[in-house]
């Protein structure tokens, strides 16, 4: 019911794009996917400001090129599109930097973020765990989640098959499964019915 | 026995660590200025648009006001030179029929005509000093 009622807005923008009212199309356009765009970002950058400058590049590269649109591609499938480049260079800019920064800090960084005590809390455990995930199984996991466990969704945004996307999170679920077993937070009970 | 899911997992298998992960990995949620930094980015993206026709547009106002500046300029030279010649058309005018008025107010004549004139000119400058327009368009 959401697929369709979103698939209906984003007619609506395209008529609108047609008929030349381009102001009011950008206004729905960001309303319908500002979200979605931001997540995204989120998923790609692993960083909340790095991702919301993202997300305010590609959606202000959008309003500039909305006038060429040509309806080819679906609307939603540009708007990744763009998102998508956008976050790569903020990738490339950042490996740029980060190897002109001092090597220790990097390393340090890292260890840090690898760390996980079996006293943490088990969600911040889990998130870790996530975010040590190979690169491919963690996007395709964290915007399953983002985006309400919809793999035609998640598929869209990262323009992959669907039967990738199933393939990363059953093999995503299967190494948090392992390293979960290693850290004892393996007992279904513990998160089901502590509520956590 | 297990069924496929869509998401390619089996059910029962993982149901925890998907109901898990999905208490973990709540959607992020834009900052509350998000929304005002990103009007701000359009309108400064609108700008290169936007600038060419304000260019032209304030050329096109330096255009005109030097227009207006001419045209004030020539009307006043204009209005000068028109009032010097009536001047002098008048003064020759005068001199002309001075052996008249002499004739009709005696000695009085020339200096009562040229008094009459000085304050006819009085009046007018004060007039276009105190209420400009004043002495084209009326009273008002």
């Amino acid at each position: 019911m959401q697929a369709s009622a979103a698939g209906q807005r984003e007619i609506r923008i395209v008529e609108l794009l047609r008929s030349g009212r381009q102001v009011e199309a950008f206004d729905d356009l960001v309303r319908l996917y500002e979200s979605q765009v931001f997540r995204l970002c989120c998923a790609l950058l692993r960083n909340r400001a790095e991702a919301e400058d993202a997300a305010q590049e590609s959606l202000v590269r959008v309003w500039k090129n909305l006038a060429g649109f040509d309806g080819r591609a679906a609307l939603s499938t540009w708007i990744y599109a763009i998102t998508r480049n956008r976050c790569l260079t903020a990738l490339e800019r950042r490996r740029h930097e980060l190897s002109l920064s001092d090597e220790n800090v990097a390393a340090q960084a890292e260890s840090q973020a690898a760390a996980a005590a079996p006293g943490d809390d088990p969600q911040s455990v889990l998130r870790e765990l996530v975010e040590e995930l190979p690169e491919k199984f963690r996007r395709c996991l964290l915007l399953y989640y983002y985006e309400e466990q919809s793999v035609e969704q998640v598929a869209a945004m990262l323009a992959i098959p669907e039967g990738t996307v199933k393939t990363n999170l059953h093999r995503a679920r299967a190494l948090l499964g392992q390293r979960l077993k290693a850290l004892g937070l393996d007992d279904a009970q513990l998160w089901l019915e502590t509520g956590i | 026995m297990n069924n496929p899911r869509d998401d390619g997992t089996e059910q029962g298998d993982c149901t925890w660590l998907d109901e898990a992960l999905r208490r973990s990995l709540p959607p992020p949620r834009l900052s509350a200025g998000f929304h005002a930094r990103f009007a701000t980015a359009v309108q400064r993206a609108d700008a290169p648009r936007v600038l060419p026709s304000r260019q032209a547009l304030a050329a096109d106002y330096e255009r005109q006001v030097a227009d207006l500046h001419q045209g004030y300029v020539r009307l006043q030279w204009r209005t000068l030179g028109t009032l010097l010649g009536v001047a002098f058309v008048c003064g020759v005018g005068l001199t002309l029929a001075m052996p008249w008025i002499r004739g009709q107010l005696g000695d009085w004549g020339p200096l009562a005509v040229a008094g009459g004139g000085a304050l006819a000119g009085v009046a007018l400058g004060a007039r276009s000093w105190l209420r400009p327009g004043a002495l084209w368009h009326g009273s008002r």
